[in-house]
């Protein structure tokens, strides 16, 4: 086998597939390296034609799984704990990673081919010029290198090719897109946002923006991609390839030019370096199964590991040039972990007048998008949050095995149109830290001799103020909304909060315009080595509040654009 | 005779006595087996449905199974058939009975339960028995049909107001998982679809049923 590629890219997931994508369809010989396990698009591992009474043990994983300790962090997330897609996520067990007893983190991961990209929540936002002028703004984090305007046209390729289906709304703080047909709002859910628009400017319930094809084009048809039929199992895998994935679109389309390898159950050690020349010359890895080790070349490498990932591999490729770390003669690598912050749940019931129903399962929820980037007279906090909500579907009544109550009455009552009850979510920025920090463990290992990584992160004093003000916030805009029975749930003061909770880590090898105070420029290049990229999460250096997998992606087509052109030059 | 959905079970119908047979080779697969045995071991009363007197059985409308299921022996595994047909009866739509819920649980104990969870239920059985005869001074399983169902009320009652200790810790996860088996059950749910086609959130009840009748959006 030929080790020499153009460009090696370690990752699957959402952003490795980008940029697979993007240097093969340039015409580059790509390497993509996952160190999980194969999965064939459409294969024996996507459980979405399963009903609820086919899956193994009626969705419950073997219970000796938690007698011996497998699977902690997705236990604790409760929802994903299910044999539906389990095998789509990561035993910490046998992958541990550490943090201090006091911040416990939760990591999710997806250690296959396609990686988290199989199960992400598909809520496609793109940031506003008020997210990337944040960190400038207020003085938290570094500067971003880049704008919304940078970025723009990018959102508008990613888009267009993924398939958004979303509603131009026309909001200032969530700029529109290229979209396919919207999905409809339930009776309930435009009930309230009537009622909010009637009330507000500045807050508005819009329907999410979804990355499940509505109205495929051409170009996605040709992909072997079709219109989702609201199943919304989308995290087994979907056999229709209507909702995006590497495995459903980028990596087929990568596969097309003929220029691209993949290889499954290689763990990136380290990213090689030549100090003579100032250039990474490959990576070296570890075989999954064997243990055994072997190098691959390249002439430029991306890195798409996920956030952490990337930084654990990064902080340990040392060298003489690097002793602490490649491409960190800042020392900020593995600084500025961030994230998103869910403190406030709420829900209520929608009092409206007709008898109507829903029908479906619509792969995405409703959303209140962040209406505090400017400091407003009641707020003590900067930055701001927004909320994840939903009524899509009107409640029936189901038994309920945890109260009193058997026989004939106890099943009449099941099954019995409820009211529609409107649930919401707050979503707040986590501002960047530099305190909060990744590293290596001193002496722990996992099985394959990598040092665990240890992520010592979490909330403070913001993000506590962030959570009072937005559960004022959510009652109000509930009462506006025209609901009743409100109940809003904000986490207290003294119960901790893990950071990683929602699953968006980011940051830890952040953009930024000084190379003494940041590890990458604004094309996601390290400012140390000039043939090395990070575009996955840990190029982050804010959060801001929308979900992020739409910037990553706009990112590393960007950044792949612009690697192409110096490869192609020779500059590289 | 009738085939059931699960080709492990022959339903027979003797008047109104159910008998179902399992496969004898199920019965004495591996280590579980030998797990169960020893907890029968340390059952104050085991119940032999089998010695009912032929006439009894017809007037206590009980389903008796002659033999072992998966991991309930034959005793027991009455016992449990009639308890989730009294939690969840058959009315104008289906029961626990119709959804096969005794049955899964069984495959349950085996292919989901922890030997924690399979110690616990066992017991909980054999306690369920003993409170029956301390009730009734007599077995659960030859009591009649509206005594058995008062007792099992009762019982649902009772943890759920005051109940504390092993006994009702186990029959709240026996009840949760009753209902989760049911309620998950195909035949519980006509109007679930796995392919609904589209969503739409604004439906009047006349045009969902007729999307309901169409199967498909």
């Amino acid at each position: 086998m030929n080790n020499d590629y153009d460009v090696i890219i370690v990752g699957s997931g959402i952003t490795g597939g980008w940029a697979a994508k993007e240097f093969c369809e340039r015409g580059f010989n790509t390497l993509v390296i996952e160190r999980g396990r194969n999965v064939d698009h459409r294969g024996p591992e996507y459980k979405d034609f399963q009903a609820p009474w086919d899956l193994q043990n009626r969705g419950m994983p073997e219970e000796t799984l938690a007698e011996n300790g497998h699977y902690a962090t997705l236990r604790k997330k409760g929802h994903l704990y299910k044999t539906d897609a389990l095998h789509f996520f990561v035993d910490d067990k046998k992958h541990p990673y550490s943090s201090p007893e006091d911040k416990p983190f939760m990591w999710t991961r997806g250690y296959q081919l396609g990686g988290r990209s199989l199960t992400w929540g598909r809520q496609v936002l793109r940031w506003s010029p008020m997210d990337f002028e944040a960190n400038a703004k207020d003085g938290h984090g570094i500067e971003w290198p880049i704008g919304y305007e940078d970025l723009a046209p990018w959102y508008s390729y990613v888009e267009k090719f993924i398939g958004v289906s979303a509603n131009k709304d026309g909001l200032k703080t969530l700029p529109d897109g290229e979209f396919q047909t919207p999905w409809e709002m339930s009776y309930a859910e435009q009930y309230i946002s009537n009622n909010i628009a009637k009330k507000y400017t500045d807050r508005h319930l819009i329907i999410g923006r979804a990355a499940n094809l509505t109205s495929p084009t051409e170009e996605q048809t040709a992909l072997g991609r079709g219109k989702c039929l609201a199943r919304s199992y989308c995290r087994r895998g979907c056999s229709f390839g209507a909702y995006f994935s590497s495995q459903s679109a980028t990596l087929p389309a990568a596969h097309k030019t003929g220029n691209l390898t993949v290889i499954t159950d290689s763990i990136v050690e380290r990213i090689d370096y030549d100090d003579v020349n100032n250039k990474v010359s490959g990576v070296s890895v570890i075989d999954a199964n064997t243990k055994e080790r072997r190098q691959y070349k390249s002439r430029a490498v991306f890195m798409c590991a996920s956030a952490l990932g990337t930084v654990q591999v990064m902080l340990n490729s040392t060298s003489k040039t690097f002793p602490n770390g490649i491409a960190n003669s800042s020392g900020m690598l593995g600084h500025y972990i961030l994230g998103h912050v869910t403190g406030v749940v709420a829900s209520a019931d929608v009092p409206v007048s007709e008898d109507k129903y829903a029908f479906g399962r619509r792969p995405i929820a409703t959303y209140i998008p962040n209406y505090r980037h400017e400091k407003q007279d009641d707020a003590n906090f900067v930055r701001g949050f927004g909320f994840q909500t939903t009524a899509q579907n009107r409640s029936f009544s189901s038994p309920n095995a945890k109260e009193k109550g058997i026989g004939i009455i106890a099943k009449q009552s099941v099954g019995k149109p409820g009211p529609w009850r409107f649930r919401a979510f707050m979503y707040g920025e986590v501002l960047p830290y530099y305190e909060n920090v990744a590293s290596l463990h001193p002496t722990q290992k996992d099985e394959w001799g990598m040092p665990l990584l240890h992520i010592d992160a979490e909330i403070k004093d913001n993000e506590r103020k962030m959570i009072k003000q937005a559960a004022k916030d959510i009652q109000e805009i509930l009462e506006v909304g025209g609901c009743t029975n409100i109940q809003v749930k904000a986490t207290p003061e003294n119960k901790h909060i893990p950071m990683g909770k929602q699953v968006h880590e980011m940051g830890g090898a952040c953009m930024g315009k000084n190379p003494d105070s940041s590890v990458l420029n604004g094309w996601g290049q390290t400012h140390d080595i000039p043939n090395l990229f990070v575009t996955d999460g840990a190029c982050m250096a804010s959060s801001a509040t929308q979900n992020p997998s739409l910037t990553y992606m706009a990112i590393t087509a960007r950044a792949a654009d612009y690697a192409a052109k110096l490869l192609k030059n020779n500059i590289i | 005779m009738i085939l059931i959905d699960n080709d492990c079970f022959w339903l027979v119908f003797i008047g109104s006595i159910n008998v179902i047979t399992f496969p004898e080779s199920k019965q004495e697969e591996g280590n579980v087996e030998i797990n169960r045995r020893i907890f029968l071991g340390s059952m104050l009363y085991v119940v032999s449905a089998s010695v009912l007197p032929s006439e009894l059985k017809k007037t206590l409308n009980l389903t008796v199974f002659e033999s072992d299921a998966v991991f309930f022996d034959a005793e027991q595994f009455t016992l449990v058939y009639d308890i989730v047909d009294i939690m969840i009866p058959r009315t104008d739509t289906p029961g626990a009975v119709d959804s096969h819920t005794a049955q899964v649980l069984d495959e349950l104990m085996i292919s989901w339960a922890a030997t924690s969870t399979q110690q616990q239920f066992t017991l909980f059985l054999s306690e369920f028995l003993q409170r029956a005869r301390t009730a009734f001074n007599a077995n659960y399983l030859s009591l009649s049909k509206e005594n058995r169902q008062t007792f099992v009320e009762q019982i649902d009652e009772v943890v759920f107001d005051t109940g504390k200790g092993d006994f009702s810790i186990a029959y709240k996860r026996f009840k949760a998982l009753i209902f989760h088996i049911h309620y998950s059950s195909e035949i519980a749910n006509p109007n679930f679809f796995l392919v609904p086609g589209g969503y739409r959130g604004s439906l009047s009840q006349d045009e969902l049923n007729v999307i309901y009748e169409r199967k498909y959006l």
